[in-house]
């Protein structure tokens, strides 16, 4: 009884703990995403163009490794 | 027992170079080209007493098919007559600006210092910078296998200086340029490069940047015409033992359980083999003569995603007159406003510039056997589609002639209209007609970082077992130098696995 006394809450705060985590996580990479969005938004409209044009390519590069 | 032991589809440069290095290693070599001439792209034929090179126009970074000869037991020089070209290129401004840079790197250094004294000592860290790169990837990265992952580690592990380039990878072209070079005519003259690519130079990457350079390496015409490249490939293999048979078009290559077995011929003609060298265009290999119910899901979606490389039209002319220009390769060059403009509103809409800028190749100027005493060729190269809107090149060819040698005779060959003896014109519906390079691509699949290196169709297909792959649609990419490097990856492919 002692046993299971102690045990719950140190689920109970492992599991806050991982929600932390999580939510930590998620807000690093929204941020990391919002510091890009930013920083293209900054680029000049060439440069803007040059990472467009390799971006559409990307969801290719699987399949073309394996021709 | 089967028929031959390779069978190679199209005597390109490409196509010969695996040939002749199988025929060196004891294999049974059959060569198949459909066309009644050898080299493809890098050809010649003759007009009226003039000698006309189908595409290819000048060869540089040799070292490839210096190795490929040695391989071959025989020295280049002593199989091809080559001539240096000096100056390297001209460039003819839309002002109507002139310069001319020759291949010594000071004196090109003091012309850009007259234009620019700041651009000057830029031009020299600029070469610095793109021979190091050169060196590095010279040391194997244009004769080594780059078809997987690990293929990539070892080449890097083999030539670690290669990383240091890397940031070369994330900015484009015209990043490149602009970093060095401040003023605009300079910029200009670095500009046209990137479209040998087949893109502008805001789309293209960074690493092109060294094409601006390169030619100061030496670039040379082979006497005779460029067909004397692939001719001599044809010599040394047949001294070997390898038979190249023209006019045989491949129909289909004979698959069976996800591997080779030969070829079928356009009359029905089946010729067996246990090994199958492709030459050309890896979409219509895979697409046409394989056919896509024999590949793996991944692989049909990755060899239909390729688009295709540029196409030109080349305007051939035989003139009595010796042309006021200054060096064999002269450029009708734009800025990069210019060559923005272009592509936005003229090539992704199907339609071609009233004013053509291109190339223009003077072979005469290192040859003069390629006409009758005084008279001269001049082959010109001006940018233009495949696909044109509301209309096709059938209909465009005698007006997009017409237009350009009325406009270079205004803007930079005073005389030409009225000295023009002989003329022939192949445009991107033609080349797609006669060498079977669909749109006219001349280097099959287009050149970007996303489809280059392993991201290029293999060496050695990953699909079927047996069929390996030569040519402008492998690595290392589009060009004479390396079309002859993937011949000698494909023939060490060959000599490993088979």
């Amino acid at each position: 009884m002692k046993k299971k006394d102690r045990k719950a809450p140190s689920v109970e705060v492992a599991k806050a703990g991982k929600d932390v985590k999580k939510k930590l996580r998620m807000l690093v990479l929204l941020a990391l995403m919002t510091g890009l969005a930013f920083q293209y938004t900054q680029l000049d409209e060439s440069k803007k163009r040059f990472i467009i044009h390799l971006a559409k390519q990307v969801p290719y590069l699987p399949g073309r490794y394996y021709v | 027992m089967a028929d031959y032991d390779v069978v190679v589809i199209g005597a390109g440069c490409g196509g010969l170079s695996a040939a002749s290095q199988l025929a060196r290693q004891g294999r049974k070599v059959l060569v198949l080209e459909q066309a009644d001439r050898i080299g493809g792209c890098c050809s010649t034929f003759e007009r009226e007493g003039y000698r006309f090179d189908v595409g290819a126009s000048i060869v540089e970074e040799i070292q490839p098919i210096e190795m490929a000869f040695e391989m071959l037991g025989t020295r280049l020089q002593d199989e091809v007559d080559l001539i240096p070209c000096d100056p390297m290129m001209s460039f003819i401004l839309e002002d109507g600006f002139r310069v001319t840079y020759p291949i010594s790197l000071e004196e090109t250094e003091q012309i850009i210092s007259d234009i620019s004294p700041m651009d000057g000592k830029s031009f020299k860290e600029f070469a610095r910078y793109f021979a190091g790169f050169t060196a590095q990837t010279m040391k194997g990265f244009f004769v080594s296998p780059a078809d997987t992952m690990v293929d990539m580690a070892r080449l890097l592990l083999k030539t670690p200086g290669l990383l240091k380039y890397a940031p070369l990878f994330s900015k484009s072209y015209q990043d490149v340029i602009i970093r060095y070079f401040k003023d605009e005519k300079v910029q200009s003259t670095m500009s046209y490069q990137s479209l040998y690519v087949g893109l502008p130079p805001e789309l293209c990457p960074g690493i092109f940047a060294l094409l601006s350079y390169s030619e100061h390496e030496g670039i040379y015409y082979p006497r005779g015409g460029m067909i004397k490249i692939p001719e001599a490939f044809r010599r040394v293999g047949k001294s070997f033992g390898m038979e190249v048979r023209l006019n045989q078009k491949v129909d289909r290559v004979l698959v069976r359980d996800r591997r080779v077995e030969g070829v079928a011929l356009a009359d029905g003609t089946e010729i067996t083999a246990p090994v199958v060298v492709s030459n050309i265009n890896a979409k219509t290999l895979y697409l046409n003569l394989i056919g896509e119910d024999k590949l793996p899901w991944l692989a049909r979606y990755g060899i239909k995603s390729y688009e295709y490389s540029k196409s030109v039209p080349m305007v051939y002319l035989g003139i009595d007159y010796e042309p006021p220009l200054e060096a064999h390769h002269s450029v009708v060059a734009l800025d990069f406003e210019g060559i923005s403009d272009y592509w936005w509103n003229y090539v992704t809409k199907g339609k071609l510039r009233q004013e053509p800028f291109g190339l223009v190749c003077w072979p005469t100027h290192a040859d003069p056997s390629l006409a009758p005493e005084g008279h001269h060729v001049l082959n010109l190269i001006p940018e233009g589609s495949y696909e044109l809107s509301g209309t096709d090149w059938d209909r465009e060819k005698q007006p997009f002639i017409d237009r350009t040698i009325e406009f270079l005779s205004k803007q930079a060959i005073p005389g030409l209209a009225d000295h023009v003896k002989v003329i022939d014109c192949a445009t991107p519906l033609d080349f797609e007609r006669r060498l079977l390079l669909p749109h006219g691509a001349i280097y099959d699949l287009q050149q970007d970082l996303t489809s280059e290196v392993i991201f290029r169709p293999s060496g050695r297909s990953r699909s079927v077992k047996g069929l390996y792959l030569a040519g402008n649609s492998t690595h290392p990419g589009g060009g004479v130098p390396t079309t002859i490097a993937s011949g000698i990856i494909a023939s060490k492919l060959v000599d490993k696995y088979e």
